[in-house]
């Protein structure tokens, strides 16, 4: 029962949604907008799991005073701040939008400039013209790197129309390959954990 | 974890209920009858006025914001039906005055009108007025109720009929949603538009729609569209007034019966999907066929698949633990799907070569999944007591930050092997290169064409698209899984059999009638 | 040369830095042409008749804000500069606050006071509700972005100050995504660009432009100019529209930025070569 139920309403579910998607009835959509909402509960309630869990990671390792026990106390004291700014004091001006502005944006944007730094040591490492395919590769970037800035623009000024098709025919090319072969696969999987040919992602009877 | 769960659990189902009691939006619901009276005392009216209709505005005119428009119909008597004969539409202002006055500069002297007014309420419904009626210019006023019915076209004298009023359904075949479309009429004169509904082919019909569209805004910019939605799925059948801005309004036919609108239960612009669809059901079915009697198929060799045992069991030798990155989206996304089934089998593995695994996830939902993933797989290795719930936690929902507490776990538990499979994005190459600086193996696997170069340039393995998808199946060597395999692979054949005979033919015949029926075919009208 | 060949990696993070922070300190300019596709976008909005109304939806974090805000503010400025009504939305949980910044800088601050860009110009006040107004965020991802075609009321019952959205007049005879002029979607991944396409664009062929990051241009150009009509991608995109503009913002100072950049990784791939093939040549010999 425990697998059974689990596979029953997986098998239902998936069929429905499937087949909504060739049925234009009003009613049937209705009926999906319904569910989707459902999802997007389920979602949310699944956030105060999430809150358990990093208390129940952490706590015990800050309890036994385990490495690293002091940053585990400034991540879960953190986010017991934030939450609770986020529930008392928020709006306009508030502590909550200043944790926002003065600490999280900054860090998200850190992070997200770390790209830059780790794009020049891949490239560094990685792009090597070790057979045909990945020095066509490496002529490739380079032609497309240089179109993008002034530069290359200004020393070959026929380098964007190239860059363009580079860009127009074979990434496109490869891409929507990558794109049929993705969705193929995408159904194919789809379809075998409708069915329950798949069952591994249940856990099970443990 | 068990509490948890049943605390999800409940949370949800009190959530259902608080939905399935809500009420209504206040917007379903007609909007109640303006009061309206008639002038014609000649007192405070416009020179050219033979009469000023006047009515209070609807009570829910600003209240809760329903109504806006009002349709102003007059009848000559003694003829029996009305026709709408100004169209008024007043701006969202809750200083402006109550009443609304609107000059009548078209009757005739000695002549006898009875006038209403309906309201028309923001989600289409309508409702009449009471009105009042009085000849122009003699009697006293009548008032009275006006009948709930009002005439269909069959009983209508014709004035112009040249309007041709085309309807079909939009979003195809839903049932609610049509689209009417028309000409719009040449005149000098500004006019609006009334369009009218009704269940039955001769009435009672229903103003619902007025158009802003005047002979001035037209000009020649093409047809006139109005899309709406119906309140119910029974038949519905319209006509349109054309209302001059002074004057009584002429009207048209829609095929002279009016045009029923059904909900369809097939989608045809989505044909082609279901051919592919069925096409892969029928291939895996055939293949699982010839499995079950010996005849399996050849599958290529996928080094990255090969390769993840190799590392698990250097990551065993090394005595560090495994990290499996098992993507940032959401549950319902495949590609997560996916991962959480190559998890199953990866943590079975994990517990057989009596190694760790760290699952760091991005979603709670599929932290909570996870967890019960890898015990399972820790079960079926017959290691239920190696297997820590701790090591499959919720990091955060914020990308970055999910990245840095990710990248955390790979610069202090230094994993000799890192598995990233699933759906990533920016943080792709973040991941990639703090785990090479622990010189791990590392293979990664997603469907996210954007984030390919990022992993192809910084991990030793990366699987491409469908592999992702092939490797539960390739892992476990599964008739039933490698069935569906090899179902994608002919289906993805015969794309391209039709990506090369359709480019041929678009080239060479493009104007043949197969080659675009095909096209339309495969396009869809969507 | 050997030295090279085992370099440590902390020297290219030294190098990048000086590549990014250089430029900002010592501006250049060199001449570019506006692409395309930017030139595309430019014209749509440019088409534009005063009073249209136009839907922008913010779709992006802090992470993409560096890239993706420079050619968001240009547009939004040119929007402005078109006397263009503007309904603000979003689609991302950590853009309300930015988005909340973009309306008090540019419309409440920068074109109400005549400053930056809007300098000389004598422009009557924009008033909240009628000129333009602000949905804020809508969790949902596509569904609701499709929600926008089906019944926008229904989607949105108040804006993101409380008001009933019957009791602004810029909602007028608005009651899906059709009864907009011109959707502009500022895009940095998912929800973004790709599924407005397909959720509204696709559905209800309503004029689309976008702004996006130069990783996700690769993915939309199938789509222009059929679904697309023009797409602003990343720094470099950026630039060329306040090219177009005739101001030089951040985009312009951004492109010098990816200027050295991008010849850095160009001068680490081929020193990389070099020192692999030099490791070849020996190993033959």
């Amino acid at each position: 029962m425990r697998i059974a139920l689990p596979l029953a309403i997986t098998f239902l579910f998936g069929t429905f949604f499937v087949a909504e998607f060739f049925v234009p009835h009003a009613g049937v959509h209705d009926l999906v907008a319904l569910l989707q909402e459902w999802v997007s509960i389920l979602a949310s309630m699944a956030f105060i799991l999430g809150g358990i869990n990093v208390i129940q990671v952490n706590l015990p390792k800050i309890a036994r005073r385990e490495k690293d026990w002091g940053y585990k106390l400034a991540l879960v004291g953190s986010a017991i701040v934030t939450a609770a700014l986020g529930f008392f004091d928020d709006g306009e001006g508030s502590a909550f939008q200043f944790v926002y502005a003065h600490v999280f944006a900054p860090a998200d944007a850190t992070m997200f400039a770390l790209l830059s730094f780790f794009i020049a040591s891949a490239a560094f490492r990685a792009f090597r013209a070790r057979n045909a395919e990945s020095s066509l590769m490496l002529i490739s970037a380079i032609v497309v790197m240089l179109a993008v800035i002034p530069l290359g623009e200004w020393l070959f000024p026929d380098l964007p129309l190239v860059k363009d098709w580079i860009l127009d025919y074979p990434n496109n090319a490869g891409r929507r390959a990558i794109f049929v072969g993705a969705a193929l696969g995408g159904i194919a999987t789809g379809f075998r954990v409708i069915l329950g040919l798949e069952r591994s992602h249940l856990g099970g009877d443990s | 974890m068990k509490l948890a769960s049943l605390t999800v659990v409940f949370g949800a189902l009190v959530s259902f209920a608080i939905g399935a009691c809500s009420t209504e939006p206040v917007a379903l619901r007609p909007a109640s009858a303006p009061n309206v009276s008639l002038d014609v005392s000649g007192a405070s009216m416009p020179p050219d006025a033979r009469a000023v209709v006047s009515f209070e505005k609807s009570p829910d005119d600003g209240a809760h914001g329903l109504v806006r428009k009002y349709i102003v119909v007059r009848r000559t008597l003694p003829h029996p039906y009305f026709r709408p004969f100004r169209y008024v539409e007043l701006p969202p202002n809750p200083a402006a005055p109550n009443e609304v006055r609107v000059a009548d500069v078209s009757a005739s002297p000695g002549g006898a009108y009875e006038y209403a007014v309906w309201a028309i309420a923001e989600n289409d419904r309508t409702t009449l007025g009471e009105f009042g009626a009085m000849p122009v210019l003699s009697a006293p006023s009548r008032p009275g109720r006006m009948p709930t019915t009002f005439d269909g076209p069959r009983s209508m004298r014709i004035v112009r009929t040249e309007l041709e009023v085309r309807l079909r359904s939009a979003d195809p075949g839903d049932g609610r949603t049509v689209l009417l479309e028309w000409d719009p009429v040449p005149t000098p004169a500004a006019h609006h538009y009334v369009v009218m509904r009704s269940t039955k082919p001769v009435g009672p019909w229903e103003p619902f729609f007025a158009s802003e569209v005047s002979a001035q805004s037209t000009g020649a910019s093409g047809p006139i569209r109005m899309r709406t939605t119906l309140p119910t799925d029974e038949k519905w059948f319209f006509f349109v007034w054309i209302v001059p801005e002074n004057g009584e309004a002429t009207h048209a036919y829609i095929n002279g019966q009016g045009v029923a609108v059904e909900a369809a239960w097939l989608h045809p612009s989505r044909s082609a999907v279901g051919l592919v669809l069925l096409l892969t059901i029928a291939f895996s079915l055939w293949f699982l066929w010839r499995a079950k009697h010996g005849k399996g198929g050849f599958i290529r060799r996928i080094a990255g698949v090969d390769a993840i045992e190799e590392a698990i069991g250097r990551a065993t030798e090394m005595g560090r633990p495994v990290l499996y990155v098992p993507g940032i989206d959401e549950i319902q996304n495949i590609q997560t799907i996916a991962s959480l089934l190559i998890l199953g089998r990866v943590s079975e593995m994990v517990a057989r070569y009596d190694s760790e695994i760290r699952v760091p996830c991005a979603i709670p939902l599929v932290a909570t999944v996870g967890e019960e993933v890898v015990r399972q797989g820790f079960f079926d290795a017959g290691r239920p007591d190696a297997h820590r719930p701790q090591h499959v936690q919720w990091i955060s929902s914020e990308q970055f930050a999910f990245c840095a507490g990710t990248n955390g776990i790979m610069l202090r538990d230094k994993p000799a092997t890192n598995l990233f499979l699933g759906r990533f994005f920016g943080e792709s190459l973040i991941l990639a290169e703090t785990g090479y600086v622990n010189r791990a193996i590392q293979i990664a696997g997603t469907a996210e064409i954007s984030q390919l170069p990022f992993f192809i340039a910084a991990c030793d393995y990366t699987l491409i698209g469908e592999e992702l998808f092939a490797v539960s199946a390739y892992m476990t060597r599964d008739p039933k899984l490698l069935s569906t395999l090899k179902a994608g692979d002919a289906v993805k054949m015969l794309v391209l059999v039709a990506l090369v005979v359709g480019s041929v033919a678009a080239c060479i015949w493009p104007s043949a009638p197969v080659t675009s029926t095909i096209l339309s075919f495969l396009r869809g009208a969507d | 040369m050997d030295r090279l060949a085992n370099l440590d990696r902390r020297w290219l993070f030294l190098a990048m830095a000086f590549a990014v922070v250089v430029p900002l300190l010592v501006p250049f300019s060199l001449p570019f042409r506006v692409s395309r596709m930017t030139q595309n976008a430019y014209d749509r909005i440019e088409e534009l008749e005063p009073g249209a109304r136009v839907l922008v939806s913010v779709d992006y974090d802090p992470a993409a804000r560096p890239e993706i805000e420079p050619s968001t503010k240009a547009m939004v400025r040119h929007l402005l500069r078109r006397r263009a009504k503007l309904v603000f939305v979003t689609f991302w949980a950590k853009a309300p606050p930015m988005l909340d910044a973009l309306i008090r800088d540019l419309v409440e601050t920068e074109y109400a006071s005549g400053q930056g860009f809007f300098a000389g110009a004598s422009n009557a006040p924009l008033v909240y509700g009628t000129d333009y107004a602000n949905l804020g965020f809508k969790e949902g991802k596509e569904a609701a972005i499709g929600g926008l075609g089906q019944d926008l009321r229904r989607l949105f019952p108040s804006d993101a100050r409380g008001a009933q959205l019957s009791e602004l007049p810029i909602f007028t005879g608005v009651q899906t995504v059709r009864d907009f002029d011109l959707v502009f979607n500022a895009s940095a991944g998912f929800p973004g660009a790709k599924e407005f396409v397909e959720q509204i664009v696709a559905r209800h062929h309503v004029p689309f432009v976008t702004a996006t990051t130069a990783v996700s241009m690769t993915e939309l150009t199938p789509y222009h100019p059929t679904h697309i009509r023009g797409i602003v991608g990343g720094m470099r995109g950026a630039a060329e529209y306040e090219q177009l503009l005739g101001y030089k913002g951040l985009g312009t100072r951004g492109l010098n930025v990816l200027t050295v950049g991008q010849l850095l990784v160009i001068a680490a791939i081929v020193l990389g070569n070099i020192i692999y093939f030099r490791e070849k040549w020996r190993g033959a010999r």
